[in-house]
């Protein structure tokens, strides 16, 4: 059921950043080809509560590719997005349903909660 | 009272302390010397300003005024950069982040005095130095070189001047002429950063030169991304690449600048352009703060503090620290880690376990990618690895060029993480 909910999230995402810029959303597609189908969050990890400034801590460790301000050139943009996509993102990673080996490298060593807390930060980011 | 300039003055004197008094947080603002500008000086410097939120009084020393980015430096020279856009100020630094940036030297430490001497005759006072000064060379690792030679044979390891006057070499080498390199032992900057170069002249000359030859002089029995780079030579620069490696001569080279000689095995050759990299060692302030031991500066991996004086820290290539390359995206992780142990220390902040990841990406043509990285963890005896990964040989034309393209959103991340 939440598959469903986040591809139509994932599908919206997909098309704002299409409107800010089309190779943004290049890699999103290139990567959601990966994704396989039925993939999902179980509802107990959708509903952790992530600790913000835990998050911000976490966060250093992504914005050294990631741009903290939201420039998303060759690898895309993690500020602003829905915590449950964003959530559902790390988990699709961390799960080796998503392939990228940098991303699984980093996800495999971060708890449901770390998730949670990066979620609701990068969230919190609105650039 | 009648206002004469007397009373003005002090009146006014009044005024100045009360305005700055919120600003200031009063004299006892705990203080921190960052020394170096780079990877892991300026990230640090700004987590402890950005972090602290003005708590902390800190100040960043670095002589240049510009910071030329090593990495992608070879991408200038391959002709994928220009040279201004991989060039840095320090200008957010200070306005954003209150930092007090110093263009000077360090020259002393005197580390029971707690206190930083500058070349320009100042002096900083600090409770917590931070050192990230980046790499000097080892004198004598290649007999016939010394810093004098470095207009003749540049070394482009430490970029700027010296990555434009190796691009002028190579580009204004003769036909069918010779660029010649001397690599350097471990441990040094950049594992990857030789061939990355290698790749980047062979695809200029390749365009310009298609006549010319590539000799590498190799003192290693093999190096970073071997596999991956002798593919792509093969493959985009067949029969333009040689590599006389340890046991042929390769290791023990001298050279002669004076007739741009190099001297492999007892024979002379003569060559175009010589690209000399020598051995290396922490950068020359480390040692003078006496937390050295042989040519790095060792460190607790948990706080990157020294392990010879608590007050002091290291980042980056200067740091013998355990299983991280030295790169700028470890000089960059290991900062955040110091950051967050050094507020800890000064603030009380939370501290979290330290945690720490590096890639490195490398171009070996256009559009063909590679990289490998890895994460690590720390334990009481060094930083060490937990898992890594590397590109493939005979991967997909795509997968490749997504990696070159990954790695322009990592300059652009890594560069704003460091500079605001
Ligand atoms: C050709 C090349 C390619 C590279 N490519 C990559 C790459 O793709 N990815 C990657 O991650 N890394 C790469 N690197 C490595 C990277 O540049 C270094 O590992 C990184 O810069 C180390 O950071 P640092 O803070 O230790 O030193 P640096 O970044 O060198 O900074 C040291 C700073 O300290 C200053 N300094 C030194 N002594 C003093 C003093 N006494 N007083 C005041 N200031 C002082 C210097 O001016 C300098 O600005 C490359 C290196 C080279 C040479």
């Amino acid at each position: 059921m939440y598959n469903l909910i986040m591809k139509s999230l994932i599908l919206v995402l997909s098309i704002s950043i299409l409107c800010l810029n089309p190779f943004g959303f290049y890699v999103l597609a290139s990567e959601q080809v990966n994704e396989e189908d039925g993939f999902e969050v179980s509802d107990e990890i959708l509903a952790i509560v992530g600790d913000i400034d835990y998050g911000e801590y976490l966060s250093s460790e992504c914005t050294t590719c990631h741009h903290a301000q939201g420039l998303d050139e060759g690898i895309p943009s993690i500020t602003g997005w829905p915590i449950e996509s964003f959530v559902w993102a790390l988990h699709s990673y961390k799960s080796g349903a998503r392939n990228h080996p940098i991303m699984e490298m980093i996800t495999q060593r971060l708890s449901n909660e770390e998730i949670a807390s990066l979620a609701i930060f990068f969230e919190s980011i609105n650039n | 009272m009648k206002l004469n300039r007397r009373n003005f003055i002090s009146a006014s004197a009044g005024i100045a302390a009360t305005m700055s008094s919120p600003i200031v947080f009063g004299a006892s603002r705990p203080k921190v010397v960052v020394i170096g500008g780079g990877a892991g000086g300026a990230t640090a410097a700004r987590y402890i300003a950005k972090d602290s939120k003005g708590a902390i009084d800190v100040t960043l020393v670095e002589p240049t005024r510009s910071y030329y980015t090593c990495f992608f430096s070879n991408l200038y020279l391959g002709g994928f950069r220009d040279f201004d856009s991989i060039g840095h100020s320090y200008g957010k630094l200070a306005s954003d982040f209150g930092i007090n940036v110093v263009h000077d030297w360090a020259v002393d430490v005197d580390s029971s005095g707690k206190t930083v001497s500058l070349a320009g005759g100042g002096t900083l006072n600090y409770d917590k130095l931070i050192l990230s000064p980046g790499i000097d060379f080892v004198d004598n690792s290649v007999p016939g070189w010394d810093l004098s030679s470095q207009n003749k044979m540049p070394h482009s390891y430490k970029a700027g001047s010296q990555t434009q006057l190796l691009n002028a070499q190579i580009e204004n080498m003769r036909q069918g002429g010779t660029y010649c390199m001397v690599a350097p032992p471990n441990p040094y900057r950049c594992p990857p950063g030789p061939y990355e170069r290698v790749s980047m002249v062979a695809h200029k000359l390749k365009k310009i030169n298609p006549s010319a030859k590539i000799l590498i002089l190799e003192p290693k029995p093999k190096f970073s991304k071997q596999g991956l780079f002798e593919e792509g030579w093969n493959k985009h620069y067949a029969g333009m690449i040689e590599m006389i490696g340890p046991e042929m001569g390769g290791k023990g080279v001298e050279v002669r600048p004076a007739s741009m000689e190099v001297i492999v095995d007892g024979e002379s050759e003569k060559v175009d352009v010589c690209n000399v990299i020598p051995a290396m060692k922490a950068g020359k302030i480390a040692e003078l703060a006496g937390v050295t031991d042989g040519n790095w500066a060792p460190t607790i991996a948990h706080t990157m503090q020294s392990r010879k004086n608590s007050d002091i820290h290291i980042l980056g290539d200067a740091a013998a620290q355990g299983d991280m390359p030295k790169s700028g995206f470890s000089a960059n992780s290991q900062a955040k880690v110091c950051a967050m142990a050094v507020r800890g220390e000064l603030t009380d902040s939370k501290v979290f376990p330290a945690k720490f990841s590096n890639t490195c990406w490398s171009l070996v043509d256009t559009n063909d990618g590679i990289k490998v990285g890895a994460s690590y963890e720390a334990t009481d005896e060094k930083i060490a690895k937990v898992s890594g990964f590397v590109s493939k040989t005979g991967e997909d034309a795509s997968v490749r060029k997504a990696t070159y393209e990954e790695s322009l959103g990592w300059y652009a991340g890594i560069t704003s993480d460091m500079f605001g």
